[in-house]
């Protein structure tokens, strides 16, 4: 297994069988339990494409990392700042944190994201 | 079914409780119930057949659920003020009978799946149900501090939404999580929320899928493990926020019924005006609080407390739900309350 791309594809088709060949088949307990591991496949999938999209898109523009995560390694300062009224109702904190959780919400759960917030995330359509 | 020698002692608390012979012909854990344990029982009773729920403790509860011995208590109390609750039986403190304190009562029919009943609920009931659960919400609201039977609730807040928007920080805290999502939205409740008018029991848990119905009707309220001292408006702003309204997003009223309706119904049962920008606030607070819930339920997994996919898997609703509160909390909402309203 070389990159992230390949093993996605794998889960991708871990989750079609699982999907086709069991859960159709699978009634109550067995079927929640299956539509469990699904989705849980499909997460793991999803994190790894957009992993793998971040990187060639950091390598396409040298230097620039195209979706920004600033808030990676001092959440904990964000929040006191937050918390302490410094960033009430600031526009681009606002942005920066919608960014954020629109790239966590398409790992996910993608079909709750609008078309309007992936484009302001960065994300391919 | 338990095992023979706890089914016997359930047989023997079951017939010495109800004053008649007992003869139990199931007993059976049911699905979910991450805070609880619920179990349905079958029994015949002297000559009649007749079907009972208990419900006990989970392993691992969740921060500020009651014990069952509270809940019991807050059932009570609300069936005697004519709230359509499953009738409590007894409560069972020894935990020789069952491995743990539990709650009887007697089992209600209907479905009480949020998604299901908001899919399959038919549009010539849409507006009987929304009527019900609001005048059931306003009896709710009628009990009020202070009460001797629920003093194990504590002394109210002096202002409700404040007490609230500290515990989901201190619960952050808890979780040692920094999520500056939800520190945004729950900033802007902290500026938003007014402080509220009166106190009120408040069931703090009330939505589609907390309650039961059949054919239509609504048969039970359900999940009183949250409620506490506080302010009305919360329970209709957390009834109506969008996460709780499933695949029927356009049906404000919990994904089953008009927004409008609910608020006339519960105007006339309660006699109490809606303060409409105090529940659309406590709409954003509802997104943040079952956030909170949702990462508590996540961490029983990832602390290895309670290893579970479906722990796992409720902890990630909390991303969608920070984006939720965030879309409901854009700079222009921040504008909005110079200018007075932004209901």
């Amino acid at each position: 297994m070389t990159n992230n791309s390949e093993i996605a594809n794998l889960l991708k088709a871990a989750e079609k069988l699982l999907r086709d060949n069991v859960i159709a088949h699978s009634q109550s307990d067995t079927r929640f339990s299956g539509l469990m591991v699904a989705s849980a496949i499909s997460m793991v999938e999803r994190s790894l494409r957009l992993e793998q999209d971040r990187a060639a898109a950091a390598r396409d523009v040298d230097g620039l990392v195209p979706i920004p995560n600033p808030f990676a390694s001092n959440s904990e300062a964000l929040v006191h700042l937050i918390r302490g009224g410094v960033m009430d109702g600031a526009d681009d904190a606002y942005r920066r944190l919608m960014v954020d959780a629109v790239i966590r919400t398409s790992v996910t759960k993608p079909s709750t994201v609008t078309a309007v917030e992936r484009r302001l995330a960065g994300l391919e359509e | 079914m338990t095992g023979a020698a706890t089914t016997e002692k359930l047989r023997l608390w079951l017939s010495d409780t109800l004053d008649a012979p007992v003869e139990l012909t199931a007993v059976s854990r049911l699905k979910g119930g991450g805070i609880q344990e619920n179990w349905t029982i079958e029994a015949i009773v002297g000559e009649e057949t007749k079907a009972f729920v208990l419900r006990k403790d989970a392993p691992a509860t969740i921060e500020a659920s009651h014990s069952r011995r509270h809940e019991f208590a807050l059932i009570k109390a609300a069936h005697d003020a004519g709230v359509t609750v499953p009738t409590p039986l007894a409560f069972c403190g020894d935990p020789d009978i069952f491995g743990g304190s539990f709650a009887l009562m007697e089992k209600v029919k209907g479905i009480g799946l949020g998604p299901k009943i908001v899919k399959e609920l038919k549009d010539e009931h849409r507006l009987l149900l929304t009527q019900q659960l609001a005048i059931e919400m306003a009896r709710i609201h009628r009990i009020k501090p202070p009460r001797a039977d629920l003093q194990f609730l504590g002394k109210p807040p002096a202002d409700f939404a404040i007490a609230e928007i500290n515990l989901m920080r201190e619960w952050l805290d808890q979780l040692k999580l920094s999520k500056p999502g939800l520190e945004w939205a729950l900033r802007w409740c902290e500026l938003h929320i007014p402080k509220n008018r009166e106190t009120t029991l408040v069931h703090r848990d009330f939505r589609t899928g907390n309650y039961m119905v059949e054919q239509g009707q609504l048969t039970a309220v359900l999940d009183w493990e949250f409620a506490c001292w506080g302010d009305p408006m919360f329970d209709i702003g957390w009834f109506h926020a969008e996460c709780w309204r499933f695949s029927r997003p356009d049906f404000h009223a919990g994904g089953i019924g008009d927004r409008r309706a609910f608020y006339a119904a519960y105007t006339a049962e309660s006699g109490r005006d809606i303060d409409e920008a105090a529940v659309k606030a406590y709409e954003v607070l509802a997104h943040c609080r079952w956030a909170v819930i949702a990462l508590q339920q996540g961490d029983r997994h990832i602390s290895g407390r309670e290893p579970s996919l479906e722990h796992a898997l409720t902890g990630k609703i909390a991303e969608e739900l920070e984006l939720m509160a965030l879309r409901l909390t854009s700079p222009e909402r921040w504008r909005l309350r110079d200018e007075g309203s932004f209901a």
